[in-house]
C-alpha cells in the first residue's frame, strides 16, 4: 500500500498546481513557485535515496550524481539565472551559469547511466527475449529523437549564428536525448523486479523520466500544435511537475526498499 | 519446518521480498550454475552458503554492502534453523 501511495503524490501535487492556477491572478509566482518545489522535491528524493547507503554503495554514488543537478540547478536558480538570481545581473553571471548548468547536466548524465546499468553490474539479465529488449530500446530512441532532437537542431543553429550561450542548452538536449534512450533499460529492469520492493523504484525513474521526455517534447512542439503560449506553458510545467515528482518517489521507493529490516528479505512487498 | 524446503527455495523466497519472485528464482539458477555448476534443483543445504556468497556481490550492488550483509546473515541463520 505504501509505495502505491508514492503514486499518488504526484499527481495530488500536479492537482493542487493546477488549482492554484486557476485561482491564483499572479499565474507567474504560482510557475515560479512550483519550479522552485517541484525541483526541490526532486533533490529530497534523490537525498533520501543516497543517504540511505554507505560511502562506496554503487547506487549511493548514482542517487548522488542525480541530486547534485537538482541541487546545481536550485544554486543556479537562485544566484546567478538572469531574470531572478541574486547575482543574475552580473556580468560574470551568464558564464558562471553555463558552467553550472554544465557540470549539473554532465552528474545527472552519469548518474541516469549508472542507474540504467545496474543490471550488467549486479549480473543479471534483463526482462523480455533479446528481440523484445532490442525492440524496446529501439522504440525508446526513436521517441527520445523525435522529442528533444527539435531542440539540438535549434541549440546548434543558435551556435552557428553566434550565440555561443546555446553551447549549454546543445549539450542539455544531447543528454536529455540519452537520458531519454535509456528508459529501454529503465523499464527493462521495473519488469524484471516486478513483484519485489526493487520494481518501485525503476518503474517510477521510468515515470520520471517519460515526465521529462513530455517537457521536453512541449518545448520542442507546444508551439506548432497550440498558439496559446499559456496553455502550452501549463502542459510543460505539469509535466516538469510530475518528473520531478516521480523522481521523488522513485528515490523514497529506493530508501525505502533498502531497509536494515531482516524480517522483511523473506515476505513478499507490499503493493 | 524450513528443513523441509528446497535449498534454492530458501534463497529465492528470501530474495524475492526485494528482487521480486521471477528475478529471485532466476538469479538462484544463474548464480547456482555460475559458482555451483549445478542447477538449483540439485542444490543441499551445504550449497547455501556458497550460493549466498556468489549472490553477494549482485546484492551489494542492488542494496549496498550493509543491507546485503543483513540478507545474507538472515538466509543463513534461516537456513540451519
Amino acid at each position: 500500500m505504501k509505495y502505491r501511495l508514492l503514486i499518488v503524490v504526484p499527481f495530488a501535487a500536479l492537482a493542487a498546481f493546477l488549482v492554484a492556477l486557476a485561482v491564483m491572478p499572479d499565474r507567474a509566482a504560482v510557475y515560479r513557485v512550483e519550479i522552485e518545489l517541484a525541483k526541490s522535491a526532486a533533490l529530497f528524493g534523490c537525498a533520501a535515496a543516497a543517504f540511505r547507503f554507505a560511502r562506496g554503495d554503487y547506487l549511493r554514488t548514482a542517487w548522488l550524481l542525480l541530486g547534485q543537478c537538482y541541487l546545481l540547478i536550485l544554486v543556479n536558480d537562485v544566484f546567478l539565472r538572469a531574470d531572478m538570481g541574486a547575482f543574475g545581473h552580473e556580468s560574470w553571471a551568464p558564464v558562471a551559469s553555463g558552467i553550472v548548468i554544465f557540470v549539473g547536466n554532465v552528474g545527472q548524465l552519469v548518474g541516469t547511466v549508472m542507474i540504467a546499468r545496474v543490471w550488467r553490474v549486479a549480473g543479471f539479465e534483463l526482462a523480455g527475449s533479446p528481440l523484445v529488449r532490442r525492440a524496446v530500446v529501439l522504440i525508446a530512441v526513436a521517441i527520445a529523437l523525435v522529442s528533444a532532437g527539435d531542440l539540438v537542431v535549434t541549440s546548434a543553429r543558435e551556435i552557428a549564428h553566434g550565440q555561443t550561450a546555446a553551447s549549454v542548452d546543445l549539450f542539455s538536449s544531447i543528454a536529455d536525448i540519452i537520458s531519454f534512450s535509456l528508459i529501454a533499460p529503465f523499464l527493462l529492469t521495473a519488469v524484471a523486479f516486478r513483484g519485489g520492493s526493487l520494481g518501485w523504484t525503476w518503474a517510477l525513474l521510468t515515470a520520471s523520466l517519460f515526465g521529462w521526455l513530455l517537457f521536453d517534447a512541449t518545448l520542442s512542439f507546444g508551439a506548432a500544435i497550440s498558439a496559446n503560449a499559456d496553455a502550452v506553458k501549463r502542459v510543460s510545467e505539469s509535466a516538469r511537475l510530475l518528473a520531478c515528482g516521480f523522481g521523488m518517489a522513485a528515490g523514497v521507493a529506493q530508501r525505502m526498499a533498502v531497509r536494515s529490516v531482516p524480517a522483511t528479505a523473506m515476505a513478499p512487498a507490499e503493493g | 519446518m524450513t528443513k523441509s524446503k528446497a535449498p534454492a527455495d530458501i534463497v529465492a523466497q528470501g530474495l524475492s521480498g526485494y528482487l521480486g519472485p521471477h528475478m529471485a528464482r532466476t538469479a538462484v539458477k544463474t548464480f547456482a550454475a555460475k559458482a555451483l555448476g549445478r542447477p538449483p534443483e540439485m542444490l543441499v543445504h551445504a550449497d547455501i552458503e556458497p550460493l549466498l556468497r556468489a549472490l553477494r556481490p549482485m546484492l551489494r550492488t542492488l542494496l549496498g554492502a550493509h543491507e546485503a550483509d543483513n540478507v545474507i546473515a538472515h538466509l543463513t541463520k534461516e537456513a540451519v534453523a
